[in-house]
């Protein structure tokens, strides 16, 4: 009985994943825009430049609400608290709601702590590429490394007059539970939301509040 | 005659050949210290020898990369790792790439609730549930390491997180780039265990090539070759150690050995000048030393380094014999007659030193008995040579007086000198009674050849690597493995009290990683029935977002967990998790034994007295310094001891061959005051006595006796005092020389050795000149 029902479900699965081969031969099947060409010369100094301007807005301090979507749960979780870039590589994610939480990545080093839970532990990122990939890219993007930010996505980027919204998608494919592609989306100079899906269709969408002054 | 004589030397040199062919080829020299301690004992001594000889602790290599960047360092780490674990000759090999991996993960992750501490039947009631839920709900949104996620729906507790963490317990290592990192400079670490044993020297030597090696393979691999062109591999550990032992203890005994023969030929021939004597000089002294290595190899089936290193230098003694005899030839005498007319004097002088060492035979120290047994025979057989097979070889017309004896200024020596004896026996026991200075060596790190530097090296190496310096231990035998696991978790409760109390930092023990199977079904017992489970986590998923049917694998592997056999060594030993408990339980004798491992001592006093007020008769506490101090005290007495009885019987024997009371005390007391004076002297110059001093302080009583015992000789002319006096200067200048240069070397035992002769036989020679001038009366 189970065993049909794993064949049916499996059938149903090779039917889905067909389609989307069919239909949509140049991409994986993620969240964010598709890949496309490596730009042209005259491109490529616009999203230098670009690149560059937005690294100027993440020097400071910025407050953030963080939703997560997960296939787990049957509504998203929310967060609270606070986000900073200290250039060349210090990346501190300060949650204060709805527990104080801290997470950060100085070089290879991921700091995680949990008073309330006496956590604190040590990883390498490069124990875990998924995790190394995501936090390499977010680096390059708040240095302004277009180059860096290339080595590691592919980088599509679209613009309307005042918003802007940056498509990464990583050039090695993660193993499971990996990061899918980021979404940046922001106005003029502004960061405002950093999309992560994941490839196990989980989502994290942090909302960056207007800088505070 | 001529054809005898052809015929003696035919037959000598043959037997000669053969012994060195013989021992060259099937005598096995060993340089282990530990070997050099006596196998008998207290039991907690045996597990301290067997713990150093052989003990898994004894495997342990520390290694550390320096000398580039750290990115490089980590790359040159994991290429390090990877020839290593490929080598086949490490049982594991952890430079912290695969602290998630490396452990059997499927294995582990299926018992999590039996190899869990956090295990207990509170721990899925409703509330902690909730509890755990809650963390698991926190985890979810973090930016943490997929396998967080990954296990919730299996493990919402974080059983397996927990097993992980008591494998890594006390690993808590800087990790940089994907390695472990000293936590204060850029060096990458590692550490390894050997599949062989700590002090199978060939094998480990062996294994520091292939380190070697591999560092240049990884030099050639990487590029620019710039870039690790300062790349450099610390190593450390007792294997290490061992090894790096044996190269300087053979690298000394070569360079002294050639330069002490070269200074021996060359003072022979400067004062003979002729290769017949040079030749006749040197067979009673091969064939002695030749004779006593193959009885040492009889009796203990192998030499150690420094027994010959201490054989080679009784050429001091052992030279002298023949040259007496050379002072007598001349004025028409034979050479038979000249040996025979000094022989009572040899006879007596090398049965009293051979004495004196067979009492140290019975010392129960492997070292100190190899070292009695080859003086003894050694010295024996140059007596019995030069009595019985030199006169078969010297030619019948052989009259080489010492060309500068007359030069001697015998007549300066005058009988009001002989003061200076009492004088300085008397300021030398008042300087060491003075003296705050440590008379003894209590450290038997101290006679390690290893210098003080690296001996820091390897404890800061094992600082950073959270490696428990192997110094304290806890030690449980028990009639089987299970006996051994309950009994240590049973010592648990007063171990944590000693942590909490600030006595020690922290334990480790295989019942941590592995729990006793009686453990493990209380775990088992202690889980909900399904049905109860079912129920506690829907009250305890209420409000909170997790999808419904979320933790039904949680439900199902908790019903698993129920009926799985418990795990032991014999299950898991293939596995890649058997290598962390395989240094911790063992298999003893016919026994299983236990090791906790503690870390870092700050209060021994209160630990001890923990330990020993514990029941159990099965643990033995060992701190390897106190243990192995404690023995060095011990065979230092027993030496003592022993020495004593030798001086006794040397005495007695002395009485017999003299004949006179008056006689032997006139002997002694220029030995007496010699051994004082040298005693003081190595005092004052900062050594601190050990064994080995005190065995060549019986070679230096054997040198004096015998200058004495010459000195004192009735002479028939002038002439033949002349050259016995010059001749015993001869012979004080070879050994003064060859323990000169013995002084010079880099270990420990054979420098101690060196000073204590080279002051011993100056001062005997003074001493025995000063005691016994020349007198005009007497001498014509």
């Amino acid at each position: 009985m189970t065993f049909g029902k794993q064949i049916s479900r499996a059938i149903l699965w090779s039917f889905v994943w067909g389609g989307l081969f069919l239909f949509e031969p140049l991409s994986h099947s993620h969240a964010c825009k598709t890949t496309q060409p490596l730009p042209l010369k005259e491109e490529q100094a616009d999203l230098n430049r670009f690149i560059k301007s937005l690294a100027q807005s993440t020097l400071r301090e910025r407050t953030f609400h963080e939703t997560y979507y997960s296939h787990m749960l049957t509504t998203p979780t929310h967060k609270e608290g606070t986000l900073v870039f200290q250039p060349p590589d210090r990346l501190v994610k300060h949650v204060q709601i709805p527990t104080e939480e801290s997470f950060i990545v100085t070089g290879d080093n991921l700091l995680y702590e949990n008073p309330s839970r006496e956590i604190s532990l040590t990883f390498s990122l490069q124990e875990f590429p998924a995790l190394a990939t995501l936090i390499d890219g977010l680096r390059a993007l708040f240095n302004g490394d277009a180059e860096r930010l290339q080595q590691v996505f592919f980088v599509s980027v679209s613009h309307t007059t005042d918003a802007w919204e940056l498509n990464l998608l990583p050039k090695t494919p993660n193993e499971e539970d990996g990061v899918d592609c980021i979404r940046l989306v922001g106005e003029h100079a502004f960061l405002r939301t950093i999309e992560i899906h994941e490839t196990n269709g989980d989502r994290s969408i942090l909302v960056l509040d207007r800088q505070t002054p | 005659m001529i054809t005898t004589r052809a015929l003696a030397w035919f037959f000598w040199l043959v037997a000669i050949g053969c012994g060195v062919v013989f021992a060259t080829s099937s005598i096995p020299i060993h340089t282990e210290l530990p070997l050099l301690l006596p196998s008998s004992g207290s039991f907690s001594q045996q597990l301290f020898v067997d713990q150093l000889q052989s003990g898994p602790t004894s495997r342990i290599v520390l290694l550390g990369l320096r000398g580039a960047e750290p990115a490089v360092l980590a790359k040159a780490s994991k290429k390090l790792a990877d020839a290593m674990r490929k080598h086949g000759q490490f049982l594991h090999v952890y430079n912290g790439e695969q602290t998630q991996n490396d452990f059997n993960q499927d294995l582990l992750f299926r018992y999590r609730y039996l190899l869990s501490s956090t295990v207990t039947a509170d721990q899925f009631s409703p509330e902690r549930l909730r509890q755990s839920l809650e963390h698991r709900l926190q985890d979810m949104a973090n930016p943490l390491p997929a396998f967080f996620k990954k296990q919730i729906p299996e493990d919402p507790t974080g059983a397996f997180q927990s097993v992980l963490q008591q494998l890594r317990s006390g690993n808590t290592i800087k990790m940089a780039h994907g390695v472990w990192f000293s936590s204060d400079q850029p060096v990458a670490l590692l550490i390894a265990e050997t599949a062989v044993a700590g002090f199978d020297l060939d094998a480990q030597d062996a294994i520091q090539n292939f380190l070697t090696s591999s560092l240049e393979d990884i030099r050639a691999t990487v590029s620019p070759p710039s870039v690790l062109a300062s790349l450099e591999l610390l190593r450390s550990g007792p294997s290490v150690f061992a090894v790096q032992s044996r190269a300087v203890i053979q690298q000394d005994a070569q360079w002294l050995s050639l330069l002490g023969s070269g200074f021996v030929i060359i003072l022979l021939f400067v004062t003979y000048r002729s290769f017949t004597i040079l030749l006749l000089g040197l067979v009673p002294l091969v064939t002695g030393l030749l004779t006593a290595g193959i009885t040492v190899y009889m009796v203990f089936g192998f030499i150690h380094g420094m027994t010959l290193a201490f054989g080679a230098t009784l050429i001091g003694v052992a030279i002298d014999y023949p040259l007496h005899a050379f002072a007598h030839l001349g004025s028409g005498r034979s050479p038979r007659r000249a040996i025979v007319q000094v022989w009572p004097t040899i006879l007596l002088g090398a049965t009293t030193t051979a004495v004196g060492y067979g009492a140290m035979l019975f010392s129960g120290f492997p070292g100190l008995s190899q070292l009695a047994l080859l003086a003894m025979i050694g010295l024996l057989t140059a007596a019995a040579t030069t009595r019985w097979i030199l006169p078969l070889l010297i030619p019948a017309q052989l009259d080489q007086p010492i060309p500068w004896a007359s030069w001697i200024p015998y007549e300066r020596v005058t009988s009001r000198l002989i003061l200076i004896v009492p004088v300085s026996m008397v300021l030398s026991l008042g300087y060491l009674a003075v003296s705050e200075k440590p008379f003894w060596e209590t450290d038997i790190a101290n006679l390690s050849p290893i210098p003080q530097n690296l001996r820091d090296r390897d404890i800061w190496l094992r600082k950073e690597l959270g490696a428990p310096a192997v110094r304290d231990m806890i030690i449980i035998v028990a009639p089987d493995e299970q006996h051994v696991l309950e009994q240590s978790e049973a010592l648990k409760v007063t171990l944590d009290q000693l942590v909490n109390r600030g006595h020690m930092t922290g334990y480790e023990m295989a019942a941590d990683y592995l729990p006793s199977i009686r453990t493990q079904m209380l775990r088992q017992r202690a889980l909900p029935d399904p049905a109860t489970l079912r129920n506690s986590l829907r009250e305890a998923q209420q409000g909170l977002p997790f999808k419904p049917s979320l933790f039904e694998p949680f439900l199902q592997s908790m019903t698993d967990s129920q009926h799985l056999a418990p795990l032991d060594f014999r299950t898991i030993q293939d596995t890649p998790f058997a290598t962390k408990i395989r240094s911790l339980l063992y298999p003893y004798h016919d026994q299983w034994a236990g090791t906790i491992l503690i870390r870092e001592v700050q209060n021994l006093g209160a630990i001890e007295h923990a330990i020993h007020t514990d029941t159990s008769s099965a643990l033995h506490f060992l701190n390897l310094k106190t243990e192995s101090n404690r023995m060095v005290t011990t065979y230092r007495q027993e030496v003592t001891t022993y020495l004593a009885i030798g001086v006794g019987f040397l005495i007695l024997i002395l009485g017999l061959g003299l004949r006179s009371f008056q006689k032997v005390a006139t002997v002694l007391i220029p030995i007496a005051g010699s051994i004082m004076l040298d005693l003081a002297l190595l005092h004052a110059f900062g050594e601190r006595l050990s064994l080995f001093h005190l065995a060549a302080l019986l070679l230096v009583f054997g040198i004096g006796l015998d200058y004495t015992l010459f000195f004192q000789r009735p002479f028939t002319t002038a002439t033949e005092r002349q050259q016995t006096i010059s001749a015993i200067m001869v012979c004080s200048l070879t050994t003064i020389s060859v323990f000169g240069l013995l002084a010079c070397s880099q270990t420990p035992v054979l420098h101690g050795i060196g000073l204590t002769v080279f002051f011993g036989s100056l001062i005997s020679f003074l001493f025995a000149a000063i005691c016994f001038p020349l007198q005009p009366q007497k001498s014509t």
